[in-house]
C-alpha cells in the first residue's frame, strides 16, 4: 500500500516536471517583432546626406538607389513604401504620423515580404529639368519610370529632399497604415535623403 | 509674384483636375479589379494565418512569391485597364487561398500530433522514472539474492 502511494506521488511529480519541459519545447518561442528599412546608392549608404550636407544632383543624371525592407514580424507583411518630395520648410514624418500633405506623395512601391525576409526595391530617378519661378526652382523628374512635376520648389534648387515612409497593411482596418504594429501601438518608420539640384 | 500666380494656377486648375482624376480612377475601376484586390487581401490573410501557426518559412515563402505575382498583375490591370491581368490576379490569389487552407489544415494536424507525442512521452517518462525510484529497492534486493544464491551453488 505504501509502495502504491509512493509510486503515485513520484509519478505525479515526475510527470509535472516532464510535461513542463514538453510545454516549453512545443510552445512558440518569444521574440521581439520589428521592421526596418534602409536606402542605399550604388556606392553605399546615403545616410550622410543630411540637411547640412545634401547630395549634389546634376540634371539628367540617373540615380540608381535601392530601398531594403527587413521583415522580422514573424509573419508575411504587405508593405508599401511611399515617397514624397519636400524642401527645407516642409514638415517631416515622425514616430506617430506620416509627413503632412505639404510634402506631396509622388509615388509608392508595394510588395509582400515573407517573415524573416529582406526585400530590395529599385528606386531610379533623375531630374529632367529645372523650372525657375522667381528665386524658386521647381523640378520635372522621372521616378521609377513615371514623369512627375512635384508642386513644391526650393530656393535656388537647394535642400530638396526625398522622404520615404514605411506603411503596412492592417487586416483589421483593411487598409494601409503608417508604420508597423508593435503590440498595442504602431511604430512609424521613415527616412530622408537631402539633395541639391546643381 | 510669379510664385503667387503659380499657386493660384495650382488651386484653380490643377487641384480640381487632380480631384476629378482621382474620383474617376475609383469610379472607373472595373469590378474585376475590385474583386482582384479583395481576393489578394483574402489570400494575404490566409498566408499570414499560416505564419502565425508556425508553418515553415520555405512553405509560406513560395506562397508569398505567388502573392507578389498576383500583386504585379493587379498593378498591370490598374495601369493598362485590362481585365485579363485582373482575372489572372484573381486566379493566382484564389490558388494561394486554397493552398493556404490545405496547408493550414495540415499544420493543425501536425501541431496536434506533435503536442500529443510530446505530452505522451512526458507521461511515459514520468511513469518510467517513478517505477525506477520505487522499484529500485526491490531490484537491488533481488540482485543481492541471486548473487548469494550463485555463491552458495559455487
Amino acid at each position: 500500500m505504501r509502495r502504491v502511494a509512493a509510486f503515485f506521488i513520484f509519478f505525479v511529480s515526475f510527470s509535472l516536471v516532464y510535461i513542463s519541459i514538453a510545454y516549453y519545447l512545443v510552445s512558440p518561442k518569444a521574440f521581439q517583432p520589428f521592421m526596418a528599412f534602409g536606402v542605399f546608392s550604388e556606392s553605399g549608404s546615403l545616410s550622410t546626406y543630411t540637411g547640412g550636407f545634401p547630395l549634389p544632383v546634376p540634371e539628367n543624371q540617373t540615380m540608381t538607389w535601392s530601398l531594403e525592407v527587413v521583415n522580422k514580424m514573424g509573419a508575411v507583411q504587405f508593405v508599401r513604401l511611399q515617397y514624397r518630395v519636400g524642401n527645407s520648410t516642409t514638415g517631416t514624418p515622425n514616430n506617430t504620423f506620416p509627413a503632412p500633405d505639404s510634402a506631396p506623395t509622388v509615388g509608392k512601391l508595394e510588395a509582400f515580404i515573407a517573415g524573416g525576409d529582406t526585400r530590395r526595391f529599385e528606386f531610379t530617378w533623375a531630374v529632367l529639368k529645372k523650372v525657375q519661378s522667381g528665386g524658386t526652382v521647381y523640378l520635372d523628374m522621372v521616378v521609377n519610370g513615371t514623369t512627375i512635376s512635384p508642386p513644391i520648389g526650393a530656393v535656388s534648387g537647394d535642400n530638396f529632399r526625398f522622404m520615404f515612409e514605411l506603411w503596412t497593411f492592417d487586416v483589421d482596418t483593411n487598409s494601409f497604415q503608417y508604420g508597423w504594429q508593435q503590440e498595442s501601438s504602431r511604430v512609424g518608420s521613415w527616412l530622408q535623403v537631402w539633395f541639391d539640384v546643381v | 509674384m510669379a510664385h503667387s500666380a503659380r499657386s493660384t494656377f495650382i488651386v484653380l486648375i490643377v487641384l480640381p483636375l487632380a480631384l476629378a482624376l482621382v474620383g474617376q480612377e475609383s469610379v472607373g475601376q472595373s469590378s474585376q479589379v475590385v474583386t482582384a484586390r479583395a481576393g489578394l487581401v483574402e489570400a494575404f490573410r490566409a498566408v499570414q494565418m499560416l505564419d502565425f501557426q508556425g508553418v515553415s518559412g520555405s512553405e509560406t515563402g513560395v506562397l508569398v512569391e505567388e502573392l507578389n505575382m498576383a500583386l504585379s498583375n493587379l498593378k498591370m490591370a490598374n495601369e493598362t485597364g485590362s481585365d485579363s491581368y485582373a482575372s489572372l490576379s484573381v486566379e493566382i490569389s484564389s490558388q494561394v487561398s486554397t493552398r493556404s487552407q490545405i496547408a493550414k489544415e495540415a499544420a493543425e494536424r501536425q501541431t496536434l500530433l506533435t503536442r500529443l507525442t510530446a505530452y505522451s512521452f512526458a507521461l511515459l517518462m514520468g511513469l518510467v522514472s517513478s517505477m525506477i525510484i520505487v522499484d529500485v529497492d526491490l531490484w537491488k534486493r533481488s540482485f543481492q539474492r541471486r548473487k548469494i544464491a550463485s555463491v552458495g551453488v559455487d
